[in-house]
């Protein structure tokens, strides 16, 4: 009986043993693939979504006049910013920025295309955008729609835009959304960069995104 | 820093006393370079007051543009909005910044393109006065 009892007592410890040290090495693992998941999706200034969210057909009219729809977003990661031409400060701004940024990508910077999407489609025709995307970035595209569209599409992308009269009626201006709105090359809603932007930030979270 | 000083008075007739904007200093002043085409500009600088009275200038106005306005930008629900200030006020003793990203001189409808090296005129009114900036175009960044 005496040893029959001692050989059960040491499988227990041993059963035991086992099972803390797999619990042990689970937990491990799980940190390892939390802290790996936290810093894929932390952004210096931005967020990414947990699951990229799948867009819907559209189109826009690019700077060239052609249809610009979500077939020219596959392949490469997209960074979106909305904006329009009689914005002086935060548009020039950021577009400078996104320049800046982009050139401290090296390599990378291949894989990225910078989207202009003017909300004031009333002001900006495509040649118009044209000129003005290129000066900052040969590589620079912009588009714009009707309103109905562009609301659409902010819908699906999480950008808004509203006409903001001004006081003598002729000089309105457009409030608009702040964020860039990042798109991954499988034509998905990845995330968003948020401001201020510097150019260091944003370059660090572009790298950040390139790769993912 | 750069500073600029008075011109108006130099523009003024000597038989007009000359009341512009005593106690105004204007610093870093430039008007922000454009893509060609631009319908409009923004210009920045930094407005000190050594009297001991608030100075309000009440508007201004280019020879280089259809029309001149004061504007801060306003963030709010991750929206950018620009406002129309009516006038800006610099405290006793105190400054102004027109900032990027805060406030700028919104240049309406230029002359004609302006590239970074150029200079452009601007008139502030202030009381009974004017003074005239001559603002370098400078490349962002």
């Amino acid at each position: 009986m005496r040893p029959k009892r001692v050989f059960i007592r040491r499988r227990i410890v041993q059963i035991v043993a086992i099972t803390l040290v797999a619990v042990f090495a689970a937990l491990l693992g799980l940190l390892a693939w939390e802290e790996r998941a936290r810093r894929v999706s932390q952004l210096v200034s931005g967020t990414l979504l947990p699951q990229a969210r799948a867009i819907s057909d559209f189109a826009l009219t690019g700077d060239d006049g052609k249809a610009y729809t979500r077939a020219d977003l596959l392949g490469h990661w997209t960074v979106v910013f909305t904006g329009y031409t009689h914005c002086p400060d935060v548009c020039p701004t950021t577009l400078s920025q996104l320049k800046a940024a982009k050139a401290r990508l090296g390599a990378h910077a291949a894989r990225l295309a910078v989207l202009f999407v003017s909300v004031d489609p009333e002001r900006d025709a495509p040649d118009h955008l044209a000129r003005y995307v290129r000066y900052f970035d040969k590589e620079f595209r912009a588009a714009t729609a009707p309103v109905e569209v562009l609301t659409a599409l902010g819908r699906q992308l999480g950008f808004v835009f509203f006409r903001n009269p001004g006081p003598e009626g002729e000089s309105y201006s457009v409030d608009h959304s702040a964020e860039l709105v990042l798109i991954d090359p499988k034509a998905r809603l990845a995330g968003y960069l948020t401001p201020p932007f510097y150019a260091e930030t944003l370059a660090a979270d572009l790298k950040t995104v390139l790769e993912r | 820093m750069k500073i600029i000083r008075a011109f108006s008075c130099l523009l003024a007739s000597a038989s007009i006393p000359c009341l512009a904007c005593d106690g105004l200093d204007i610093a870093d002043a430039y008007v922000m370079e454009s893509p060609p085409g631009a319908g409009v500009l923004a210009g920045f600088a930094t407005l000190r007051n050594s009297g001991d009275l608030p100075i309000t200038i009440s508007r201004a106005d280019s020879p280089d543009f259809s029309a001149v306005e004061f504007h801060a930008l306003v963030r709010k629900d991750g929206l950018i909005r620009m406002v129309v200030e009516g006038s800006l006020t610099v405290p006793p003793h105190g400054a102004l910044a027109i900032k990027s990203g805060e406030r700028h001189m919104m240049l309406f409808k230029p002359a004609r393109d302006f590239r970074a090296g150029d200079r452009v005129t601007i008139r502030l009114f202030c009381g009974t006065g004017t003074r005239e900036l001559q603002m370098p175009v400078e490349k962002n960044g």
